[in-house]
């Protein structure tokens, strides 16, 4: 056990593997079945809304809240039973944590002085940890003189400080606000390559998920819906609450019939065929084509009528609202160079090719979709 | 993450501690009230029967609301001016108006008698108007005096809050609307500070009903006040049966008092939220400075910060009298205090008393501080509200209640007694002062300390104490002032071979009145500013680490 958790200065993440984690409140069940597996080095975020089970699992790694079943490995042994201070986890807190009366430097330091470090390499290790994150002249601040972001980097330094194998972070960007966290998403991803740890980072947010990790994690309810790459999940969504999370979407719930896909009396042509039963049909707001009334369609393109709820110009791409009546409501985004000659209130015809939609299983009423009035 | 229910367990020692010590007697006066010398009503019957007792008990409502108009006219254009000056001069009368507070009620009251003497620097003032000499003291002028001295902070500072809260564009506003500044005064402003008014005349109400040692030094034996009439009856008369339905009926006449004041509205405890430090005061309607308010406030300042210091000369005087300013100084009465074996043993046996009950208060108060705050159940509440109970019922009761039992279990005289019953007085104030630092902490921190390596209880040590201990140090030393200070349990314990250096001071001013009681005055007041002192710097450490 000593061995495995001790020092990473060689740059080696650890594997971590959760079997089966479940964790209920008496009749309450936080997380349920949650399985796992997680490389030396892997970047993996726990994606999902407040009350979905991420921050619960997160904790349960750390050592904060024991499993009620299941257990946690770590490269290969069961931690189940070590207690936080010992699992040797560097972890980055929502509000960071700071230690209020102590400064910059002893916050840093506060981890090697409980591993009985020599002063020595104390002060030199603290230096380091906080040159990688640009913020070596304030070491004798107090914290309450730290801007957020400031903050948020002494989080990072005082968790990384010890050269743990797994770091552990925990909505870490919530309270900065869009540039600043923009800004130290890719400072965080550049950390990370640099110190191959092995990081599980809890949000809300998708945007930040896709921009950082190697896997994501989709919670929900309490489980894990799916668990892949940005892309695969972004492609290839296997439930219509992922589809939905994952980038913006506009899901068409229906039902599968004799190979064509039937919502509302409306047929379309689905891309890779699926078997008869409940699904929803998934469009991004980037693969509709909006054209004028009377405008050419391509064939073999799935086309609705409609007229144009709203428009805005956002800069390099316009958002506009499609009204499609009992068809359904549409966003649709295009893109610079391809904007399309229309106005607000206009008559036009919706259109996609049926490769660029993805048929997704089942239909979930929970999920927010194209009949719903938006 | 310790469970809920584990810091449930913290709260458990200050619990047991304050019912066997506080509850448990206070239930044998109610009882002894209906059954000594028999069982019934009869303590009751003969108390509203007797001319003389109900005649005590109106004069003291009447004293305690006297009092309270006293404080309410005196204190509402002080706590004004506090909202209309600098930060500066705001904490210079923030500082007067804790004075007071901080001075050992022996101390205090000694030095009104001092000044209200026939020959006494107030009758010396009054000559100088060709007024006088009048008799000051003895009656009830003198004791009116002095409690109205006392009660003003806890006047001032919810009428501060009141009043600081207030938008003063209001004022603007109602002006604009066609008000003459004092109309929109009376309109707008009077009306928001009700919530302030009432909650000060309520506390200064039910604290004055109380009062023991200022009548009874000041006073006269003729126009006793309920509290006298209590100690009279079951330390001199050892009438427990009347003694406690007494205490039973100034202890209702107490709750009912509180309770009515909370369906009304006023919160006893609005203090808090105030702002004293904010740079600038409100500006006045007129623009003008209000001088008529400044002298006022000045009297005011002098009358709260002045009588104690009147003691410090005086320890140094060379005469066998209290003759003010003194003539000639000298050391004498200091070589006669520290000659005598009375006084030393006095000042050592409270030193002793007050250190060991700070000690004992500081730990149970500050474990059920946690047990308070992080057990977050129903039990915390109630818990909280058993512990505060010595802070609620009027002291007077609680050395009643304490007196009867202990000298049952034959606590009396000893050290332990002083030492528990101290300590259930002082408990409070740590609970208090601690447990709203606890609630202000980040529960997140002992977490993160976790993470970091530390275990639960290193994690404690080095993270949550040291972010509390400036309101640890506070509570502390508020304990040790508390039972160094404290007079009225402390009279019915003592006993020949063990005198508080108070109990001595008291005996002393009604027997052999000497000097060198204001040498024990102004060892005590300078005991406390170095406490006090002490503790401001500790605060001024923490605060600039948060």
């Amino acid at each position: 056990m000593a061995k495995i958790l001790a020092d990473n200065s060689e740059g080696q993440g650890a594997a971590v593997r959760l079997e089966g984690v479940k964790r209920s409140y008496g009749d309450v069940i936080a997380v349920e079945n949650v399985n796992l597996d997680v490389k030396p080095g892997e970047f993996v975020t726990l994606l999902g809304p407040s009350g979905s089970g991420k921050s619960t699992t997160l904790n349960i790694i750390a050592g904060f809240e024991q499993a009620t079943a299941g257990e946690v490995f770590v490269n290969d042994q069961p931690i189940g039973r070590l207690p936080a201070h010992k699992r040797n986890m560097g972890m980055v807190f929502q509000h960071y944590a700071l230690f209020p009366h102590m400064t910059v430097s002893q916050n840093v330091a506060y981890p090697l002085e409980e591993r009985r470090m020599a002063k020595q390499d104390i002060a030199e290790k603290t230096r380091a940890a906080l040159d990688l994150v640009k913020l070596g002249h304030l070491g004798d601040r107090n914290i309450a003189q730290l801007s957020g972001g400031q903050q948020q980097r002494v989080a990072l330094a005082r968790a990384i400080v010890f050269s743990p194998h797994i770091l552990l972070m925990d909505e870490p960007l919530g309270a900065l606000d869009k540039q600043l966290r923009e800004e130290l998403q890719y400072e965080l991803k550049e950390l990370h390559r640099r110190i191959g740890v092995t990081v599980f980072f809890v949000t809300h947010d998708q945007e930040e998920a896709l921009a950082l990790s190697d896997r994501i994690a989709v919670f929900n309810d309490g489980q894990i819906l799916q668990i892949g790459t940005p892309r695969a999940l972004w492609e290839a969504p296997q439930s219509p609450f992922v589809a939905n999370f994952i980038g913006e979407s506009n899901l068409i719930p229906g039902a599968m019939a004799q190979g064509r896909f039937r919502a509302r009396d409306q047929d379309y042509q689905a891309g890779p065929n699926a078997g008869d039963g409940a699904a929803t049909l998934l469009v991004r707001p980037g693969q509709l084509r909006v054209s004028a009334a009377d405008g050419a369609v391509p064939d073999g393109h799935n086309r609705i009528t409609g007229k144009l709820a709203s428009s805005a110009f956002m800069g390099s791409v316009r958002r506009l609202v499609v009204d499609c009546g009992a068809n359904g409501r549409f966003q649709v985004v295009e893109q610079i160079g391809a904007f399309s000659d229309t106005a607000d209130g206009d008559a036009v015809i919706l259109h996609w090719h049926p490769d660029n939609s993805i048929l997704v299983e089942g239909v979930d009423d929970t999920v927010a979709n194209v009949f719903d009035a938006r | 993450m310790k469970s809920p229910n584990m810091w449930k367990l913290a709260v458990i020692p200050a619990l047991l501690f304050l019912m066997v010590v506080v509850i448990l007697p206070l239930g044998n006066t109610i009882w002894t009230s209906f059954a000594k010398p028999e069982l019934g009503l009869g303590n009751y019957v003969e108390f509203f029967a007797r001319d003389a007792y109900v005649r005590i008990l109106v004069r003291t409502i009447l004293t305690a609301l006297l009092v309270t108009v006293a404080c309410l006219l005196i204190a509402f254009p002080y706590a004004y001016l506090m909202t209309l000056v600098g930060a500066r001069w705001r904490l210079v009368m923030v500082g007067a108006i804790l004075i007071p507070f901080w001075t050992s009620a022996v101390v205090r009251t000694f030095a009104w008698m001092v000044l209200l003497q026939p020959s006494g620097l107030v009758n010396q003032a009054l000559g100088l108007f060709g007024l006088g000499p009048y008799y000051l003291t003895g009656n009830l002028i003198g004791v009116l005096l002095a409690m109205t001295q006392v009660m003003l902070p806890l006047m001032i500072l919810p009428l501060f809050s009141a009043l600081a809260s207030i938008d003063r564009k209001l004022l603007v506003a109602a002006n604009g609307l066609g008000s003459p500044p004092l109309r929109a005064f009376r309109r707008v402003i009077l009306p928001l500070t009700v919530p302030g008014i009432v909650a000060g005349s309520v506390i200064v109400f039910v604290s004055s009903l109380g009062f023991y040692l200022i009548p009874q030094l000041l006073g006269s034996p003729r126009q006793q006040l309920l509290s006298q009439l209590i100690v009279d009856e079951v330390s001199v008369r050892l009438n427990f049966g009347i003694g406690s339905a007494m205490a039973v009926v100034l202890f209702l006449a107490t709750a009912l008092i509180l309770l009515s004041a909370r369906k009304f509205g006023g919160s006893t405890e609005t203090f808090g939220s105030t702002n004293v430090l904010s740079p600038r005061g409100a500006e006045t309607l007129s623009g003008r400075r209000p001088v008529a308010l400044v002298i006022f406030s000045g009297i005011v300042g002098m009358i709260l910060v002045g009588p104690a210091m009147v003691l410090i000369p005086l320890s140094f005087t060379n005469e066998a009298s209290f003759v003010f300013p003194p003539e000639s100084y000298s050391l004498r009465w200091y070589a006669n205090f520290f000659s005598s074996r009375d006084w030393i043993e006095a000042l050592t046996n409270s030193l002793k008393i007050a250190g060991l009950v700070t000690v004992c208060a500081t730990v149970l108060g500050v474990l059920a501080s946690f047990g308070i705050v992080r057990s977050r159940s129903r039990f915390g509440r109630w818990a909280q509200g058993i512990i505060l109970v010595p802070r609620i019922v009027p002291t007077v009761i609680v050395a009643v209640a304490v007196y009867a039992v202990f000298l049952v279990w034959g606590f009396t005289a000893t050290t332990t007694g002083f030492v528990m019953a101290h300590t259930a007085l002082a408990v409070p104030f740590v609970v208090v002062i601690v447990s709203a630092a606890v609630k202000t902490l980040d529960p997140r921190l002992e977490i993160a300390a976790q993470s970091l390596g530390s275990s639960p209880l290193r994690g404690f040590c080095r993270v949550t104490l040291p972010l509390i201990w400036p309101s640890v140090a506070s509570g502390a030393l508020l304990a040790f002032i508390t039972s160094f200070d404290e007079v009225i349990i402390s009279l019915f314990l003592q006993g020949p071979f063990l005198r508080t250096l108070p109990v001595l001071m008291f005996s002393s001013i009604q027997d052999r009145i000497d000097p060198t009681i204001a040498v024990a005055s102004t060892l005590i007041l300078a005991l406390a500013s170095i406490l006090i002192i002490l503790n401001l710097v500790f605060r001024k450490d923490g605060q600039n680490i948060s």
